[in-house]
């Protein structure tokens, strides 16, 4: 079971830069979130990794770097795009051919075919293939060798709604096993279902890696929500304590820096009633969006802004 | 290199490409061939027999009055070994089941080299075959000067082979490769040479570059020496078999070192 370390990743096209000074790790046993916006560099960072593009630092898999390795399949799965495959070479044979240079057996092929459906099509040509099919079968090469590591890009690409659950029930299971797996995602609700630990990127640099509760929990968007009759009396304690109400629409308010039960009690000591005290956790869309927004490239502009604090209103 | 060749190997014999390639060549050498040693059969007593095989077998470029046809059917091996990988992303999945590029691009040159040579000797075989239906051959089957030119045939052939390979290689595109394996011999070279000759009439003695273009020195390898009485007519003193085809092997050599440094240091 591999360890995956990247240090000091970088890589620029014609001295614009795709990917800069990023290092992380994946850890054995959990599904690593890969984010980032579009163009941010996720894909360049995967083909750096296994030596496909050429470009700064390094990335090793228990200390070996993917080009050094023998038989790298039984080792390191990848799932770099969907069609890397010739058209008229059946789902069979192009398994088959991949097998052939990393000793894995012929019954592994028939293995792989059927754990991702293939079974009925194996001797079909790709070129007949929808999106979700061509998925399917480069999952199946990423799994040809029985890898402890896997490194997908966007592996949910293309695929039904069964075939997400389908491959999200396949990832868990294989992280539980023990392996170390590496998947890269623009579909956050997903990545939120699936992934234990998250490295976030913009504009090619890190911006944060970890577990993905941590990442949730320290974004500025979770909250508290307070409805309360006396908030002219608790806004002004909290904001003692390094609290921040912003009032919502509702007239509840929002409030972030204090976690929930210390709000409790600062209410109970200034005496002030409480009718409704709830923490929202911030979703991962907004924590990613928060994370990302200002290494963004291509940032539309918003159309309404949060609404400004405003003086607290009159005891009721 | 183990690896890489059973991936190369493998890789060969699961399209559909290299089975047509190969019936195309056989077919088109035993159609072409069967025509010339028509044509030859009802001359033969003006030219020696040896002559005679040399020419069916190599559809006339022994003559040196025609490309050696067969190397721009095979060279297409050469240039698929490459532009698949390029014109269907397939370069990542090999490359991620062999990361070694070198052990890649050293596979795919043997097996390119192999199978030229194993199909130029075949066609070679069919040319003799043609050659028997239609004349006596009076023993020049097993004559030397003919199997000199099988030789010189298929050492051309592989290497025009690797040259296809290593465009391929260089440009990263299929037609692009093709392009430049049929029209560098074809027509760039010819082009030159008559330029040169132009040249060579107003003064300069300039026409011993030309026997120097690659493929048109690697040519030489299987002209027969009859050939000579044309390029007298022509005023053109090309090299000799030997001395030409070491001048190709260093062209393909330099071709092939610039191919592998460049996919040594790409993107794939």
């Amino acid at each position: 079971m591999a360890v995956i370390e990247a240090r000091a990743l970088a890589k620029d096209y014609g001295g614009r830069p795709a990917v800069s000074d990023l290092s992380f790790r994946v850890d054995p046993g959990s599904v690593t979130g890969f984010l980032g916006p579009n163009g941010s560099g996720k894909s360049t960072t995967m083909r750096l990794m296994l030596g496909l593009d050429e470009g700064e630092g390094s990335t090793t898999f228990d200390g070996t770097p993917f080009r050094r390795m023998q038989e790298p399949m039984r080792h390191v799965g990848a799932l770099l795009e969907a069609k890397a495959f010739h058209p008229t070479r059946s789902a069979r044979n192009h398994l088959r051919l991949l097998a052939s240079a990393n000793a894995i057996p012929e019954r592994r092929v028939d293995e792989v075919l059927a754990m991702v459906g293939l079974t009925s099509v194996a001797r079909d040509k790709p070129k007949k293939f929808s999106l979700g099919m061509g998925q399917r079968l480069g999952i199946a090469a990423a799994l040809l060798g029985d890898p402890h590591t896997l490194i997908l890009d966007e592996p949910a690409n293309g695929l039904d709604p069964q075939g997400i659950t389908w491959l999200r029930n396949l990832l868990k299971q294989l992280a539980g096993e023990g392996r170390s797996v590496f998947v890269s995602s623009h579909l956050l609700s997903e990545m939120a279902l699936l992934a234990d630990q998250l490295v976030v990127i913009g504009r090619g640099r890190l911006i944060t890696s970890g577990a993905i509760d941590d990442f949730l929990r320290s974004n500025a968007r979770t909250s508290v929500l307070v409805r309360s009759p006396d908030m002219a009396r608790l806004g002004p304690a909290l904001a003692e304590q390094g609290g921040y109400a912003a009032p919502e629409a509702d007239g509840s308010y929002a409030v972030t820096g204090i976690p929930q039960n210390q709000i409790g009690n600062i209410a109970h000591a200034v005496g002030a009633r409480v009718h409704e005290l709830l923490t929202r956790q911030a979703t991962l869309e907004e924590a990613f969006l928060d994370a990302t927004g200002r290494s963004e490239e291509f940032v539309g502009h918003e159309q309404s802004r949060m609404p400004l604090p405003q003086p607290w209103p009159d005891e009721r | 290199m183990g690896p890489a060749l059973r991936y190369e190997w493998c890789r060969l014999w699961t399209i559909r490409s290299t089975y047509w390639l190969i019936g195309l060549t056989l077919v088109l050498q035993l159609s072409f061939s069967l025509l010339a040693a028509y044509g030859t059969g009802s001359a033969h007593e003006f030219i020696r027999p040896e002559e005679a095989v040399s020419q069916v077998i190599t559809l006339g470029a022994s003559f040196g009055v025609s490309p050696l046809f067969s190397a721009y059917i095979i060279a297409m091996f050469g240039v698929f070994g490459f532009g698949h990988e390029y014109r269907y992303g397939m370069i990542r999945a090999t490359l991620t089941a062999v990361p070694d590029r070198s052990a890649v691009f050293a596979a795919k040159a043997v097996v390119t080299t192999a199978l030229a040579a194993v199909l130029a000797l075949a066609c070679c075989l069919v040319g003799m075959f043609s050659a028997v239906l239609f004349f006596d051959t009076a023993g020049a089957l097993t004559s030397g000067a003919v199997w000199h030119v099988v030789l010189g045939a298929v050492l051309y052939t592989a290497m025009f082979g690797l040259c296809g390979m290593a465009f391929a290689v260089l440009v990263r595109n299929q037609t692009g490769a093709l392009a430049l394996i049929l029209l560098i011999p074809l027509v760039v070279e010819n082009i030159l040479k008559i330029v040169l000759q132009i040249i060579a009439r107003s003064g300069n003695s300039v026409d011993s570059i030309s026997r120097y273009f690659p493929f048109d020195a690697g040519a030489q390898m299987f002209a027969r020496p009859s050939a000579q009485v044309i390029n007298d007519v022509l005023g053109y003193h090309p090299l000799g078999p030997v001395s030409g085809g070491l001048v190709m092997l260093a062209f393909t050599g330099l071709l092939l070192a610039a191919a592998l440094a460049l996919f040594l240091r790409r993107d794939a």
